[in-house]
Order: C-alpha cells, then sequence, then structure tokens
C-alpha cells in the first residue's frame, strides 16, 4: 500500500472514522482504523461492530493494501504534521510509514484483513433528506432519549417515514419529543436507531458541505450516506412505545407564551434549587399570568410573566430540568402550552403549525 | 437479723407454690443464698445435669451452730420477718422455703461454718433423719444435693436429660455471674470447666470470661442515670447483631427478669440502625428503688412489676438511645495494640472502631442543665409542702415529675459539628472514602454510608409529612410473581406514601404511573422492582410501622446503588447534609458515616511513640 494525500484531507477523513471507533472494546483491533487501497480508492474506517464509518479519502494510489492503525495514534500523529503533502507507504510486518517534509515516522499497524467488514446494505430504496432538516430534527428530540437501558428499546429514536412525513420520536418516560418535517420520497420506514448513532450523525453531518442525507436500510442495519461518508448502524430491536396514546387530544387549558420568557423565568427559578433540594417549579396560570415558583431552603422565588390563557385555570408542578431543556432547543418566539389536570402530561406545541410536539409529565407535591 | 419462724398469717400472704421443679431451681436457690450470704466466691459443680448431684460451696457468712436447725424448716428465713419488708428488699432470697423443700425431696450434706464461730457444723438430712455434728470448716458454706426427687417417682420420670439439664445448668449461671460480677463464679459441668469469672466487680472481665473476645470487644460500656432510674452495663454496638434474643441480659437490681417489654424498649432503641430481623446483644443492670418493684408475683421471682411501668420504659428506651446514638459518633480507640505497624489502612478503620470515651463540651453543657433544672424541680417541690405530706404516695409522684422535666432537654446535640469544624477536604480514595484533616486527626467518611443516612432521613420525614414528591412517568406495566404482585397490591398505600403511583392491570401486572424524587434525583420504575425483591414476600406486613420503614430502607439502599458515583461537587454539600441529619453516625443499617483517627494512632503505627 502506497498512496500520497494531503494533511488536511488525511485529519478530516481520520475525524470522522473516528467516531466510530470504541475505546472500551475488547477486540483490540476495534481500537484501530482501516487504511485500504482497493479499486483505485482509498478508504477509512473504524467500528466498533454497533456503528461503522467508512469514508473515502483523496489521493494519488502508487499500490494496493491494507493495514490497521491505532487510532489514537494515527489522530494524533496527523494533528501534529505540517500542512503539506503526506506520503503513506505499507512496508513489512504492517509497519507504516508516513513522511511529511521532514518528518518520518514509522508506526507497528496490524494486518488489515483481520478488520470485520461493514455490513453490506443494499436496499433498492434510499431516502434524501436536507442536511440541515436533518440536523435540526436530531438536535431538537435527542435530549428526550432516556439515559438509562431499563427499558432499551427507549435508547434510541423512532424514526417515522409515512405520507412524505418523516418524523424523530424519543421518549424516556418522563417526556416526549416529536419533531417532524416533509420529504419528497414516497416510502414507509419505522425503525429505532441508537442515541449514539445519531449524535455522530449530527457532528459528521456539521462537518460535511453537502446539503443531504440519504438514507436506506435493510432488516436490522440503517445506512447514512453523506457522499462518500457511509455510516451503517445496528438498529435497535423490538416495538417502539405507541407514542400517539400517549399525547392527550383534549386539553382543557391552552395557554400561549413567549418561550424567551419562559425559559428565563425558569433558569431563575431554578437557580434557587441547589444540590441535592428539590429542583421542583410550581406554576400557577391564572387571569392571563402565568406565576412561577420554586422554593428551597435558599429562599423562594417567584416570577410572573404575562401569558394568553384559554379555558381553566391550573396549578402544575414540574422538574424544572425537564422544562428548561426543552424551551432551551425551540426556535420559535411563541408557543403553545396545553394542559388538562394536574397530574397529566403537560404539551407543547408551535403557535403555528406541528413541526413539533413535546410533552412534559408532571410532578405531584402536596402544597403545604 | 437471726432466723426466725414468720407468723402464720405472713406466710401465707407471701405466695407460695412449688419452688423446686427441676435441678435448675435448686442451684438458683442455692446460689442466691450464697450470695445473701455475702460470698465473694462461689462453687458449683453438677453431675448429670444435677440429677445425680450438685455442690455449691461458697466463701460467705456461714450459719451459726444453733441456727443449723431453723434452716432447714419451712418460712424460716434470716431476710424478712414482716410482709412490710418486702418493700425495702435487698436479698435474693425471702421465702424462707427453698432448703425447706430441698429437704424434702433430695438427699442433703451440707457443712457450714460462720465467720462469728470457732466451730462448724455438718449438716445431713435424708427424708426424716437428721444427723448433725460440730466440726470444724473453711469459711462458708457447702451444701450438696443428691438424688433429687427420689422420693417423688412421677417428677424423676419426667426429668429432662442429663445434657439439655446441663444446658440450663450453664445459662442459669451465666445470670447470676454476669448479674454479680463482684462475685467469682466458677462452673464444673461432669467435671468439665465450663465457667470462670475473674469476680473482680469488672462487668466488661466478666463478660470476656464467659463470652470470649469477639463479643466482649463488640460491647460498649453505658451509664445512664435519670434519677432514680440507673442503668449500667454494655450495649452491643448497631453492627454486632445476633439473629435472636439469647443474648439479651436484663437485671433489675442485680436480679435476673425475664421482661419482655423491657428487652423489647430496648430494642426499639436501635430502630432503624441494624437490620431487620437482627437483634442488639446487652447486658444490663436497671436500678430501681426497691418501692417501685413488686417481686413478689412469681415463686420464680423472674418476672417483675414495675409501678409506673410505662413510663420507665420510655426512660429505658429514651436512655438507651442516647447511648446507642452517642457511641455511634465514631471515635477511634486510643488503645493500640503495638504490633499493628503492617494492617492495612481500611483494615484498620473496620476494626478499631470503638466508642467514643470523652463527651463533647456541648453534652456537658446539657447534663448540667439537667441537674439543674432537676434541683429546681425538687425545690418547687419542697415548697409545696402540702402534696408532698397529704399524698397517699409522695414518692411517685415526685418521680413523675422528675422524669418528665428531664424527658424534655433529652434531645441530641451535635457532636458532628464539632467533629467537622475547622478541618479541610484533602481527598477521596478507593472512591469510596473522603477524608478530612483537622487539627490532630483525621476523619473519613464512607460516603455510601453518608449519602444512606441523608436520604434515609429525608424519605422519613417526607413519608411522615406525605410531602413525598412524585415524578408522573409514561406509564409502565410490568407481570410480577403473584405473591409480589400481592405484596405491592395489599400495600399500595404504604408504596404511594414512599412516592410510587401504582395501579392493578390484573393478571399480576401492576401500572407504575409515578417513581418518587428523592434529594433531587428521580428515580426510575426498575427501583420499584429492586425494592419488591429485597423485600421478602413472605414477611409478615401487617405491622405498618415497621414495613414502612423497611421500605423506606430499601429504597435507600438501592437508590444509592443507582446513583453510585458522587462527584467532587457534591461532596461538600453531602457533608453539609450529614450534619444535618438528626442522627448522622450511622447508615440506616447500623454502619458508621464516618470515623476519627487521632495523630497518635498514627504515630503509634509508625513506632514514633
Ligand atoms: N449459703 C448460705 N450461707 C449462709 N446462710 C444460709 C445459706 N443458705 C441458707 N442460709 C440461711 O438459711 C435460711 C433459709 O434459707 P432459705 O430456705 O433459702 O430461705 P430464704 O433464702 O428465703 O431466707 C436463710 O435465711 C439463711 O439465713
Ligand atoms: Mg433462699
Amino acid at each position: 500500500m502506497n498512496f500520497i494525500t494531503t494533511k488536511d484531507d488525511l485529519l478530516h477523513s481520520v475525524n470522522i472514522v473516528q467516531k466510530a471507533v470504541s475505546n472500551k472494546t475488547t477486540l483490540p483491533i476495534l481500537e484501530g482504523i482501516l487504511f485500504k487501497v482497493m479499486d483505485n480508492t482509498i478508504y477509512l474506517m473504524g467500528t466498533d461492530l454497533e456503528i461503522g464509518i467508512k469514508t473515502e479519502l483523496p489521493g494519488k494510489i502508487n499500490s494496493q493494501g491494507s493495514v490497521v492503525i491505532s487510532a489514537k495514534l494515527i489522530s494524533e500523529l496527523v494533528r501534529k504534521l505540517p500542512d503539506d503533502d503526506v506520503f503513506l507507504e505499507l512496508n513489512e510486518n504492517y509497519i507504516l510509514n508516513i513522511k511529511c517534509l521532514n518528518s518520518e515516522f514509522n508506526i507497528q499497524g496490524q494486518n488489515g484483513n483481520e478488520f470485520p467488514q461493514l455490513p453490506e446494505v443494499h436496499s433498492d430504496k434510499e431516502i434524501s433528506i436536507n442536511k440541515e432538516l436533518f440536523k435540526s430534527m436530531i438536535k431538537e428530540t435527542i435530549f428526550s432519549v432516556a439515559k438509562n437501558e431499563n427499558i432499551p428499546i427507549l435508547t434510541g429514536e423512532l424514526i417515522e417515514i409515512n405520507d412524505g412525513i418523516i418524523k424523530f420520536v424519543a421518549l424516556d418516560g418522563y417526556r416526549l419529543a416529536l419533531r417532524q418535517g416533509k420529504i419528497n420520497d414516497n416510502i414507509e420506514l419505522s425503525e429505532v436507531v441508537p442515541e449514539r448513532t445519531l449524535s455522530e450523525l449530527y457532528r459528521i453531518a456539521s462537518l460535511s458541505t453537502l446539503d443531504s442525507v440519504q438514507i436506506s436500510h435493510t432488516k436490522n442495519q440503517i445506512l447514512f450516506r453523506l457522499g462518500q461518508t457511509h455510516i451503517v448502524s445496528r438498529l435497535l430491536e423490538g416495538e417502539f412505545m405507541n407514542y400517539n396514546q400517549i399525547i392527550p387530544q383534549n386539553s382543557t387549558t391552552k395557554v400561549k407564551v413567549n418561550v424567551a420568557e419562559l425559559l428565563s423565568s425558569c433558569e431563575r427559578a431554578s437557580l434557587m434549587v441547589r444540590d441535592g433540594k428539590s429542583n421542583l417549579i410550581k406554576m400557577n396560570f391564572i387571569n392571563n399570568i402565568l406565576e412561577i415558583k420554586s422554593n428551597s431552603e435558599m429562599g423562594t422565588v417567584n416570577e410572573q410573566i404575562d401569558v394568553e390563557i384559554e379555558g381553566e385555570s391550573i396549578k402544575i408542578a414540574f422538574n424544572s430540568t425537564y422544562f428548561i431543556d426543552v424551551l432551551k432547543i425551540i426556535s420559535d418566539e411563541e408557543i403553545l402550552l396545553e394542559f388538562t389536570t394536574s397530574v397529566s402530561p403537560c404539551v407543547i406545541k408551535p403557535n403555528q403549525g406541528s413541526n413539533y410536539t413535546y410533552l412534559i409529565l408532571p410532578v405531584r407535591y402536596i402544597d403545604h | 437479723m437471726a432466723i426466725r419462724v414468720l407468723d402464720k398469717d405472713t406466710a401465707d400472704k407471701i405466695a407460695a407454690g412449688e419452688v423446686i421443679t427441676d435441678p435448675t431451681a435448686v442451684i438458683k436457690e442455692l446460689i442466691e443464698n450464697s450470695l445473701d450470704a455475702h460470698s465473694t466466691r462461689i462453687d458449683i459443680d453438677v453431675v448429670d445435669g444435677g440429677k445425680k448431684s450438685m455442690t455449691i460451696t461458697d466463701n460467705g457468712d456461714g450459719i451459726l451452730v444453733d441456727e443449723v436447725y431453723l434452716a432447714f424448716d419451712r418460712h424460716a428465713t434470716s431476710k424478712i420477718n414482716k410482709l412490710d419488708d418486702l418493700n425495702e428488699l435487698t436479698s435474693l432470697g425471702f421465702r424462707g422455703e427453698a432448703l425447706s423443700s430441698i429437704a424434702a425431696i433430695s438427699k442433703i450434706t451440707m457443712k457450714t461454718m460462720s465467720r462469728q464461730e470457732n466451730i462448724g457444723s455438718l449438716v445431713k438430712l435424708c427424708g426424716e433423719q437428721r444427723q448433725v455434728q460440730k466440726r470444724s470448716f473453711s469459711r462458708g458454706t457447702s451444701i450438696r444435693v443428691e438424688d433429687l426427687f427420689y422420693n417423688i417417682p412421677a417428677r424423676l420420670k419426667h426429668m429432662k436429660k442429663g445434657n439439655d439439664l446441663s444446658k440450663d445448668i450453664i445459662q442459669l449461671v451465666e445470670n447470676l455471674a454476669l448479674s454479680h460480677p463482684n462475685v467469682s463464679f466458677s462452673l464444673n459441668v461432669d467435671g468439665r470447666h465450663t465457667i470462670r469469672t475473674p469476680g473482680d466487680n469488672n462487668l466488661h472481665n466478666c463478660i470476656f470470661s464467659i463470652f470470649g473476645n469477639e463479643f466482649g470487644n463488640n460491647v460498649i460500656d453505658i451509664k445512664y442515670e435519670n434519677k432514680p432510674l440507673l442503668i449500667t452495663g454494655y450495649i452491643g454496638k448497631p453492627s454486632y447483631t445476633r439473629n435472636n434474643r439469647k443474648h439479651q441480659y436484663i437485671f433489675i437490681n442485680n436480679r435476673f427478669v425475664q421482661d419482655n417489654k423491657i428487652a423489647k424498649a430496648i430494642e426499639e432503641a436501635y430502630e432503624n440502625m441494624i437490620m431487620i430481623n437482627q437483634h442488639p446483644v446487652f447486658i444490663l443492670n436497671i436500678s430501681i428503688p426497691p418501692h417501685m418493684l413488686d417481686v413478689n408475683v412469681h415463686p420464680s421471682k423472674t418476672k417483675i412489676k414495675i409501678l409506673n411501668e410505662s413510663l420507665v420504659l420510655l426512660l429505658i428506651k429514651d436512655g438507651i438511645k442516647k447511648k446507642v446514638r452517642e457511641s455511634s459518633s465514631v471515635n477511634i480507640s486510643h488503645q493500640i495494640k503495638n504490633n499493628t505497624a503492617q494492617i492495612l489502612l481500611d483494615e484498620y478503620v473496620q476494626e478499631k472502631i470503638t466508642p467514643i470515651t470523652s463527651y463533647s463540651t456541648n453534652t456537658i453543657v446539657t447534663q448540667t442543665q439537667t441537674q439543674t433544672q432537676t434541683q429546681t424541680q425538687t425545690q418547687t417541690q419542697t415548697q409545696n409542702p402540702k402534696q408532698v405530706n397529704k399524698n397517699v404516695n409522695p414518692k411517685d409522684e415526685q418521680i413523675i415529675s422528675k422524669f418528665q422535666s428531664n424527658l424534655d432537654i433529652s434531645k441530641d446535640v451535635s457532636k458532628i459539628l464539632q467533629d467537622f469544624n475547622d478541618t479541610t477536604y484533602i481527598g477521596q480514595i478507593f472512591f469510596t472514602y473522603i477524608l478530612f484533616e483537622g487539627k490532630d486527626f483525621i476523619l473519613i467518611v464512607d460516603q455510601h454510608a453518608a449519602h444512606e443516612r441523608i436520604l434515609f432521613e429525608d424519605i422519613t420525614i417526607k413519608v411522615k409529612n406525605g410531602s413525598m414528591v412524585t415524578q408522573q412517568i409514561i406509564p409502565v406495566n410490568i407481570k410480577l410473581s403473584p405473591s409480589e404482585y400481592q405484596l405491592l397490591i395489599s400495600n399500595q398505600q404504604l408504596f404511594y406514601k414512599v412516592g410510587f403511583e401504582l395501579e392493578e392491570f390484573g393478571d399480576n401486572t401492576i401500572c407504575i404511573r409515578g417513581v418518587p424524587i428523592f434529594l433531587n434525583k428521580t428515580q426510575d420504575h426498575k427501583l420499584l422492582i429492586d425494592i419488591i425483591e429485597d423485600i421478602d414476600t413472605k414477611i409478615d406486613s401487617s405491622n405498618i410501622a415497621k414495613f414502612e420503614e423497611m421500605i423506606i430502607r430499601s429504597s435507600c439502599k438501592k437508590a444509592i446503588k443507582a446513583n453510585e458515583k458522587l462527584s467532587y461537587k457534591e461532596i461538600d454539600s453531602l457533608i453539609e447534609q450529614l450534619t444535618l441529619c438528626d442522627y448522622p453516625y450511622t447508615c440506616p443499617h447500623g454502619r458508621p458515616t464516618y470515623v476519627r483517627m487521632t495523630k497518635n494512632e498514627f504515630e503509634k503505627k509508625f513506632k514514633r511513640i
């Protein structure tokens, strides 16, 4: 194996595939990145067997071959190279020689044939989605994915496509986040993708200059393609929760509120909340005023915001974190809050349209 | 007092009954006689569980030559002569019927010599036959009882096996030895030494000699006085428990009593510091003025009636609780073995936890206050002579008011604040212990134990107030085993109080709709499952309070497990919260939350001193 590339291209590719490399694996070879030259292409690949990333590296090929090089080592090394052409040559016993201007290194690698292959995802149907939409769909839902493994299926997000509408759904038992968008392809899909895959995808998509992401899938793998970069991930098995059933349809109180005002009030109220104390915020919606209260040993906060209330007045309490998490990622100026009782979920919707639906379960407390 | 026959009226009034039912009864009576005779050494020798023979030899007062005959008469006693004397009774025997009863059903040989005479008596009794000879012996009395029940075949037939009787006798002598550390007991069973106590009036030595080192090292010395009540003895550390109550000894005025109420009161003092189904050990003598007791309720004299019982029980519980708590506000002993230099720190920490020997200044202040209050109380009483004079039982009245005034200020004063005052945080070791350095000591905090304690108190208070906060969750259905399901359904109210909202779903399936928030951490439904797994489904859940506590304890244990890592940032707040705890010194299961080691102890380890 012998090829020439530039430091920038090499660094970029290493950064992309490195996201799939696991640092707590029992298979030592998985701590490495596969360099492979075949069919006039230079590939880089990393995998932890759950997720695999393959990308192409532009360059001038002199000869074929493959080697696995420690991901940690190569990324450190490439970062320190001068900005110039880099010459890579595989010698006997898997020793990779790297030259760049006056620098020259020899790195001990491993046999490239021992590196696991990426699963093939052959599907006749490929969906194309706008990259910016794709990114915001991830960003605006991923925080609601379950952090623990109690219900394994909830450690991923449901991607659902139906009638030209794509939906991302995440829920963790205390809240639900649903974001939807339009696509042009007319196919159906309903799969659960691990949280980690989505967060790596978000980062890779941010690095990319392309403006669309292609998705295809087989029975238990899903492939995301951004130009020459392929991200293959395992899908989570099992039935996702029937989220439609959870979202209350008939609210008795509808409140229009300014997001920025609500967010800063919630943040001020939870400032009082210190380690180990309750992070409860109590909301009282009455006479077009929202009163937010929190008390802790450090004192009591009372915040008041003007809102538009339609329906009955209501008193309800929340874990402030859950509320703040949602408010932070909403880009709209105004939203609608919908309530039924003080122990049933609060639904957050855009004032106009139906791009997103958030649901937060309240906290039951006794007011003394 | 000389021996004389009680008048018939008095004799009848004293509850009689069959005193001698088996060899243990004989030994008990004889040892009690020896104790009443001011002996400092009592040797007991039994053969075949006492069926063949039992010999009790003492070095006490002995019996005068002239009175030897009388000693074996029914109702002959030197200890009381009218019923009123019972009120001020300090001796163990008083009915004057033991020797006569024993003599009626066995063959007796007695050698006795009083210190007041130069000649003693050798008495041989067998049925109607009596032989008395004047002989000289060493001072004291030796009574040998042979062929018990030889003349009552019915009794003889129903006697327990020799081995079982020996066990009973050993237990009896243990009891008597523990209640009389000033007397050296020695028990030989079939020629084998079983008990030998030093009789140096040091109860701890007595305990060591009977129960061995491990036991002896795990009990702490207590003395609790709330006049006129005085409790002394040893109580087990909360970490040293047994799964039965065999090692609970209660003596009232040095008399062994079987009093479940007192034992219960003492166990309650350990509440939430020891594990369910575990029992503390204790050897306690409770001194109560004789006029507050009625010992004359059962012929074997192991049952005692206490006047004002519920108040006394309250005081006992309160007193023991205070001591247990003080004792676990851990300090490491000053006595270090010199050859322990290689012991690892953690081993050391585990081993060397012993009670504080000095009181904090705060405690002393409180005690002085207590005294002043009591004095004021007494003064007020004396200033009101009417009440004192006219009342039928003025003593009791006084006692009650004194008790009450003392109770009010029995609240704990925080020792932990003093411990942590002026200490600096050093670091964390083994991801488990947090070190603080003080002027000439270090504190080692077990962060798990500390966290559990904080959580426990937080939850307990919230459950009591009904102010537990529940996070509603997207309902989760869980299929359980029938017994687990039953447990949950029949205690739904209790689980609700702890913060779980449950709903029956039928078919052994439970629907979880809400989970508790403990100290700002939202739990998840998995916690409920962990708790039911933790709780034995066969357990009796009818004792609501106990069951509730069990659920709370289990919740803490499981919740901590789920949040194992504590960040450095949390440590500060952890200690702050710990100091605010009502009882910060142990976790709810009785392990210490922190221990203290002095610089001195380090220096000893490094052989600097
Ligand atoms: N070991 C002993 N040493 C000295 N005196 C004894 C001893 N045993 C019995 N006596 C005398 O014999 C009396 C009768 O004993 P007992 O029948 O047990 O009646 P009680 O102990 O109730 O007085 C005692 O009151 C005591 O004076
Ligand atoms: Mg007697």
